[in-house]
């Protein structure tokens, strides 16, 4: 999983800790629903760069 | 009075523009207090205009339906030498030099701008509760939300303030209002109105439509914004025999009030009883598209108001919650949610050979109390604005238009949304079935009997 805390701090301007703490659960949740869907992003797969543009 | 209504009484002359302006203003004045629907009323300029649009129409220049009937402009679009605030402290005293496009459009139409609605903080969330500039209230119960980001537009059309406002939906503001406050928004195809002059939010999910009591307003409102316009307004007794109406047997009924659910159910028979042919589906994962469209604005709205971010006192607390998420995840992530978005769209794409429109919930729960934070939906506690937004946002990065209408009532009197979804370019086919939905559920003597504040 990511390290939010030290992203975070690395960030200018950094992100108090405080703060933080209150999104890291947030982004969590996100990491864990988003990270398995990015495994079924097949080799090559173009990106959406507008409405003409779909699969 | 419903747009085609007033059109029809300036044109026989049985009232003018002034007067349907100074009305406006008169119920504004009383109202607002209690609503806080509006940020600015520019009456003076209101006033001068509408005597111009009569001037116009006494000398034949007719430009159609909305001349000379009094809107509002949600407080995020441009407007030349008003003030536009965003609802953010960044832009508390920003006065553009331009019309945004939907503004121009509008004038050029000949509304008569009464003043710029409250909204959530710079368009990301959606309660309305504005840290600088107070909740925006819920008509229909003052305790309540009126749903965001264009709450004050929603609550100044639902009490019958004005006769349309414009909105903006990047994940349900327009849709979600419109639900919570009994009346009807559309959000049309991505692009179908142009962004020009609308302070961003997410650029690639920001959609620009209106709001009004009616469908058929809705229709009049949005061919008067729309970049490719159409002329088409759903005639009395439209026909929908025959149409595919998709209903999904997953997802969208799977976790939801009760009430909810059996109002949506019923406009689902009202269809079926109108002819259309209910054609059970599946819906790809809906839950997997909004992490998506979760990633794309949380990096798109950064990009936008990152320069601001030095200023940090100046943000509301859930604003810059959104936006320090926003900063910490990555580029490669976010390129990873367009590629996802792109499949997505693809596999949607399938679903628009088998039905003509879909039809679910606007939101699995009505109206929250202001302040309050989570939800409890089959006995179990969710997060007020997830659970609010989970039918809508991944729509936004679909690009289809949707329809948000009202299909019913709780107990305790608070309206229920019907979603009606489309695909791309189809926002013709949705307000013709929008109207037909409209007319058979016979809601317009109880949504118009919300007395004005």
């Amino acid at each position: 999983m990511t390290d939010w805390k030290k992203i975070a701090a690395a960030l200018e301007p950094p992100i108090p800790g405080p703060d933080v703490e209150k999104i890291v659960p947030t982004l969590e949740a996100l990491e864990k629903a988003f990270r398995p869907l990015q495994k079924t992003i097949p080799a090559g797969a173009d990106v959406w760069t507008g409405p003409e543009n779909v699969a | 009075m419903t747009i085609l209504e007033a059109a029809a009484a300036l044109r026989a002359k049985k009232v003018s523009s002034l007067e349907l302006t100074d009305e406006s203003l008169k119920r504004i004045e009383r109202a607002n207090p209690k609503l806080n629907a509006f940020i600015t009323v520019i009456a003076d300029s209101a006033r001068a205009r509408a005597v111009a649009m009569d001037a116009e129409l006494s000398r034949g220049v007719d430009r159609g339906p909305l001349h000379g009937l009094p809107v509002a402009h949600k407080d995020l679009m441009k407007t030349r030498g008003v003030r536009t605030t965003a609802g953010s402290k960044l832009f508390f005293d920003f006065v553009p030099a331009e019309d945004a496009a939907v503004v121009e459009k509008w004038n050029d139409a000949g509304v008569v701008m009464v003043g710029k609605t409250g909204l959530h903080e710079l368009a990301y969330g959606i309660t309305s509760t504005n840290p600088h500039f107070g909740a925006v209230r819920n008509p229909w119960d003052t305790e309540r939300i009126p749903g965001g980001s264009s709450g004050g537009s929603a609550s100044a059309v639902a009490a019958d303030l004005v006769f349309a406002a414009s909105g903006t939906d990047t994940g349900a503001s327009i849709r979600l209002p419109a639900s919570f406050c009994g009346v009807v928004g559309l959000k049309p195809t991505y692009e179908r109105v142009s962004r020009r002059g609308v302070i961003p939010l997410g650029l690639t999910l920001d959609h620009v439509g209106p709001i009004t009591r009616t469908v058929r307003d809705a229709a009049v409102a949005f061919n008067a914004m729309a970049a490719k316009s159409s002329s088409f307004v759903p005639p009395a007794g439209a026909d929908i025999r025959g149409m595919r109406i998709g209903l999904p047997q997953n997802y969208y009924f799977d976790r939801l009030d009760v009430e909810v659910g059996v109002a949506v159910r019923g406009a689902v028979q009202t269809a079926a009883a109108l002819g259309a042919r209910i054609v059970d589906l599946r819906v790809p994962d809906i839950d997997a598209l909004n992490t998506v469209a979760r990633v794309l604005l949380l990096v798109e709205a950064v990009s936008n108001l990152g320069p601001y971010l030095a200023r940090r006192a100046d943000f509301g607390a859930d604003v810059l919650a959104l936006l320090d998420q926003g900063r910490l995840i990555s580029g490669a992530d976010y390129a990873d949610a367009q590629r996802l978005r792109r499949m997505f769209i693809g596999e949607f794409s399938k679903l628009w050979t088998q039905v003509d429109c879909v039809f679910t919930p606007i939101s699995p729960i009505p109206a929250p109390k202001i302040g309050q934070t989570t939800v409890e939906i089959g006995g179990a506690p969710e997060d007020a604005r997830l659970a609010s937004t989970r039918f809508m946002r991944a729509i936004n990065a679909l690009g289809n238009p949707g329809l948000s209408l009202p299909c019913g009532f709780t107990k305790s009197g608070l309206p229920i949304g019907l979603q009606i979804l489309a695909a791309p370019q189809q926002e013709d086919k949705l307000l013709r079935i929008g109207a037909a939905m409209e007319d058979a559920l016979a809601l317009s003597a109880r949504l118009r009997s919300l007395p004005t504040p």
